[in-house]
C-alpha cells in the first residue's frame, strides 16, 4: 500500500514539472515565433465548419490565412494509446473557418525527444499527412532542441524550428509566466496559491498563527502569472482555484468552503514538512481518487458558465 | 558594566567612551547596526519583541540616547540604543558570545520590522581597504574564513598589512569568505584602535581611540550597509500593460554549482521558508519560496555558474538581505552582483 502511494506521488510530482516544462516550452515558442516575425495565436478557440470551434496550442497566420497548427504533447502514453490520441488530434483539427474561408492547416505534433521510441512503434500507423516534431528540454534547461520530421507552411515556422537549439533564460521564463495550459495540476495550484499567501500578510500582525485571504484577491493575484496573449482562454479558472482551495482544506491548511470568499490561513501548517510540493504530492496521493465536492455537479458544455476571468467553464459547479 | 554609568545623551556616552578607553577602564564595546523596516518604527520592533517572548526595556536618557535590556529566557543583555538615520546601533561591553546569542534571539523576534545589518565579505574587505587613505598603517590581526564545511579562525602570527587582494586571494584558496577581520588602524588624525568587524552588522572595538573607530569605522560600515539594503529594495516583479519586469539578483560563481552544493542550498532553503523544488535540476534547480514571517516571494535558480534569485509580487530589503546571507553561507565564493554598489 506504502509503495502504491508512494508511486502515485511521485506521478503526481513528475505531473506538476512537466506542466511547468510546458508553460516554458509555450513561453520560449511563442516569444521566439514573435520575434521572427510569425503571427502566432496560442490556445485560441477558432471555429470549425461543423460548428463549434478547436482550440488547437498553436495557430500559426501566414499572410492572413491560418496556415499551420501545433499540438504540443508534455508526454505521451504507451504506443496503442498513442496512435489513438495523434489519429483523433489530427482528425480533429483537419479544416477550420478562417476569415469565412475554411481552410486545412497542415498540423504538427510536438512530442518530447525522450518518447521518440513510442513515435517509432506507431510511426507507420499514423496519418500520412501529420507533421512530427520532437523537441527537448530536458538536456539542458536553458535551451530547446526541436527536429522537425516533415514539412510546415509557414515559412517563418519552418525557419525557427530548424534554428538549434534555441536559447533562452530560465529565470525570466520560469518567472514570468506560471500557467498557461488548462489543466494546472490541482497539487501545482495548491502548492501556487499556498506559496503566495504569506504575501498578503501584514509584516506587524506576521506572527499571528491565522490570517485571512480574500478568495477574490488570490485570483486576482495568481491572474498575474498568466501571458496576456492568452486573450479568451485565460487559462487558470475559478473552479481550478477552487479544487487547490478544497484540497488545502481538506489536510486543514485553510478553512474555506465553497461559496466563500474568505480564506482563513492556517500559517504553522506545513512549517515542518520540507518540501511541500512533495509533502502536498504526498497528502494528494494518500487522499485517493477524487469525488465531486458535495454540492456541486458538472455542467453540460450548453450550459457553461463564465467564471470570474471571464472563462467558459464546463467543471463542477460550485455554489460561489 | 557601562550600564552602571549615568550618560545624558550620545555625545556624552561617546566622550566617556573617547576617555575610557584609552585608560583600559572597560574592556571591548561592541556596536550591533540595527536597521528598520521602512514605515516602522523602534516602537513598533519593541512590541513585536514582547510579543514573541522578549523582554526588553527601553529607557529613554537623553534626546538621542536610550538603555535597552533583554531578556530571553535566561539570558539578559543590557547596553545603550542610539539613533542613525532612522536606523539603530545598539553599544554593549557585554560579553561576546552571550551578546550574540541574546541578540540573535532578539532580531528572531523582531524581523522584519528590525534587522541586522549586512555588508557582504567582499564589501567589507573594500571598506578596510578605503582605511589605508586616512592611516599609515591598517594592520590584519586576526580574521576568521567560513567555507561551506566549517569556520577557521585564522592568526597572523605578525600582524601584516591589509592588502584586499591578497585577502580575497586566500579566502579563495580556502573556498570561503571573510566573515569577519580583526585589525589595528595606526597613525591617523584621530589616533591609533584595535577593531574587529563582521559581515553581520556586528563591530567591535578592541582598543584605542572611540572617536576614530567610531567616524572611520562605524559611520563608513553603517553607510554602505545602508547602501546594500537599500539597493535590495523595490525589486519586485511589476506587471504592466507593457509586460512584466523582473529584477534578478544574480551571484556569479568561480566553479559550477556542485550538485551536493545544490542540496546543501536545498536543504537550507526548505528548512528555514516555505519552499518547494520545481524543477529538480537537470542540471538546473528552481526553488520558489516564500517568507514565512514577512511574505516575500522568491524564485531561485541554480545552474552552471550563476545562481539567480527574482523577487516576486513582495520583496522586502529585510527579506532580501537575509536571503542573500543564507545564499552566501551556502556558496561562500559567490559575488552577488548588487546593481547599486555603495
Amino acid at each position: 500500500m506504502a509503495s502504491a502511494a508512494k508511486t502515485d506521488r511521485t506521478s503526481v510530482l513528475r505531473d506538476c514539472h512537466i506542466y511547468q516544462d510546458t508553460v516554458t516550452f509555450f513561453y520560449v515558442l511563442f516569444e521566439t515565433l514573435s520575434k521572427a516575425g510569425v503571427v502566432v495565436e496560442i490556445e485560441q478557440d477558432i471555429p470549425v465548419p461543423a460548428g463549434g470551434h478547436r482550440t488547437p496550442d498553436f495557430a500559426v497566420i501566414d499572410s492572413g490565412r491560418l496556415a499551420d497548427v501545433l499540438d504540443h504533447k508534455g508526454s505521451l502514453p504507451e504506443a496503442a494509446r498513442t496512435l489513438i490520441e495523434l489519429t483523433k488530434m489530427r482528425a480533429r483539427y483537419r479544416t477550420f473557418q478562417h476569415n469565412g474561408q475554411n481552410v486545412s492547416p497542415q498540423v504538427t505534433v510536438l512530442y518530447p525527444a525522450s518518447k521518440q521510441a513510442i513515435i517509432e512503434d506507431v510511426r507507420t500507423q499514423l496519418p500520412n499527412d501529420l507533421t512530427l516534431c520532437s523537441f527537448d528540454q530536458m538536456t539542458r534547461d536553458t535551451e530547446i532542441k526541436f527536429r522537425l520530421q516533415g514539412p510546415v507552411k509557414a515559412q517563418g515556422l519552418a525557419q525557427v524550428l530548424g534554428t538549434n537549439p534555441i536559447e533562452y533564460r530560465p529565470s525570466y521564463v520560469r518567472s514570468t509566466y506560471k500557467f498557461i495550459k488548462a489543466e494546472a495540476p490541482v497539487v501545482y495550484t495548491a502548492f501556487s496559491v499556498w506559496w503566495l499567501f504569506p504575501s498578503f500578510r501584514d509584516t506587524k500582525t506576521a506572527y499571528q498563527r491565522d490570517y485571512t485571504v480574500e478568495r477574490d484577491v488570490l485570483l486576482s493575484r495568481l491572474g498575474k502569472f498568466y501571458p496576456p496573449w492568452i486573450r479568451n482562454n485565460l487559462q487558470l479558472s475559478s473552479s481550478r482555484v477552487n479544487k487547490a482551495l478544497e484540497f488545502l482544506s481538506t489536510i486543514k491548511f485553510i478553512d474555506w468552503a465553497p461559496g466563500r470568499n474568505d480564506i482563513i490561513v492556517h500559517s504553522e501548517k506545513g512549517s515542518r514538512s520540507g518540501d511541500l510540493l512533495e509533502y502536498l504530492a504526498e497528502r494528494w496521493a494518500k487522499a485517493g481518487p477524487r469525488r465531486p465536492p458535495k454540492g456541486t455537479a458538472s455542467i453540460p458544455e450548453d450550459q457553461a458558465v463564465l467564471d470570474d476571468f471571464g472563462i467558459r467553464s464546463t467543471g463542477p459547479r460550485t455554489n460561489r | 558594566m557601562l550600564v552602571a554609568q549615568e550618560f545624558r545623551n550620545r555625545d556624552h556616552l561617546f566622550a566617556y567612551l573617547s576617555e575610557a578607553f584609552p585608560q583600559g577602564e572597560i574592556p571591548s564595546v561592541h556596536c550591533f547596526v540595527f536597521l528598520v523596516e521602512r514605515g516602522s518604527t523602534i516602537d513598533d520592533a519593541m512590541k513585536a519583541a514582547r510579543e514573541r517572548g522578549v523582554r526588553t526595556t527601553m529607557t529613554r536618557k537623553g534626546s538621542d540616547l536610550y538603555e535597552l535590556s533583554i531578556r530571553v529566557r535566561t539570558g539578559f543583555q543590557a547596553g545603550f540604543l542610539f539613533p542613525m538615520e532612522e536606523n539603530w546601533v545598539f553599544l554593549s561591553d557585554g560579553e561576546t558570545s552571550k551578546l550574540n546569542s541574546t541578540i540573535g534571539a532578539f532580531l528572531r523576534s523582531t524581523f522584519p520590522i528590525l534587522v541586522r545589518a549586512y555588508l557582504p565579505s567582499g564589501l567589507v574587505l573594500a571598506m578596510i581597504d578605503r582605511l589605508r587613505r586616512k592611516y599609515d598603517s591598517v594592520l590584519v590581526t586576526e580574521g576568521t574564513i567560513t567555507t561551506q564545511d566549517q569556520t577557521s579562525r585564522i592568526w597572523k602570527e605578525g600582524a601584516v598589512e591589509f592588502s584586499a587582494h591578497d585577502m580575497d586571494r586566500v579566502a579563495r584558496r580556502d573556498g570561503g569568505k571573510w566573515t569577519s577581520i580583526s585589525f589595528r588602524c595606526v597613525g591617523g588624525a584621530h589616533g591609533a584602535f584595535s577593531c574587529r568587524v563582521y559581515e553581520r552588522g556586528h563591530l567591535t572595538l578592541y582598543s584605542g581611540n572611540f572617536t576614530a573607530f567610531f567616524g572611520d569605522v562605524l559611520l563608513p560600515y553603517f553607510a554602505d550597509a545602508l547602501a546594500v539594503h537599500e539597493s535590495l529594495r523595490g525589486k519586485e516583479r511589476r506587471d504592466s500593460d507593457q509586460g512584466v519586469t523582473l529584477n534578478p539578483l544574480t551571484v556569479q560563481l568561480q566553479k559550477d554549482i556542485s550538485s551536493w552544493e545544490m542540496e546543501l542550498l536545498r536543504e537550507r532553503i526548505v528548512s528555514e521558508y516555505i519552499a518547494a523544488v520545481t524543477h529538480p535540476g537537470n542540471p538546473m534547480l528552481m526553488i520558489q519560496l516564500s517568507d514565512r514571517t514577512d511574505g516575500s516571494v522568491y524564485d531561485l535558480y541554480a545552474y552552471g555558474k550563476r545562481l539567480e534569485v527574482v523577487p516576486l509580487q513582495k520583496a522586502s530589503p529585510e527579506s532580501f538581505s537575509a536571503l542573500l546571507a543564507l545564499i552566501s553561507d551556502v556558496l561562500p565564493t559567490g559575488l552577488p552582483e548588487l546593481t547599486e554598489k555603495p
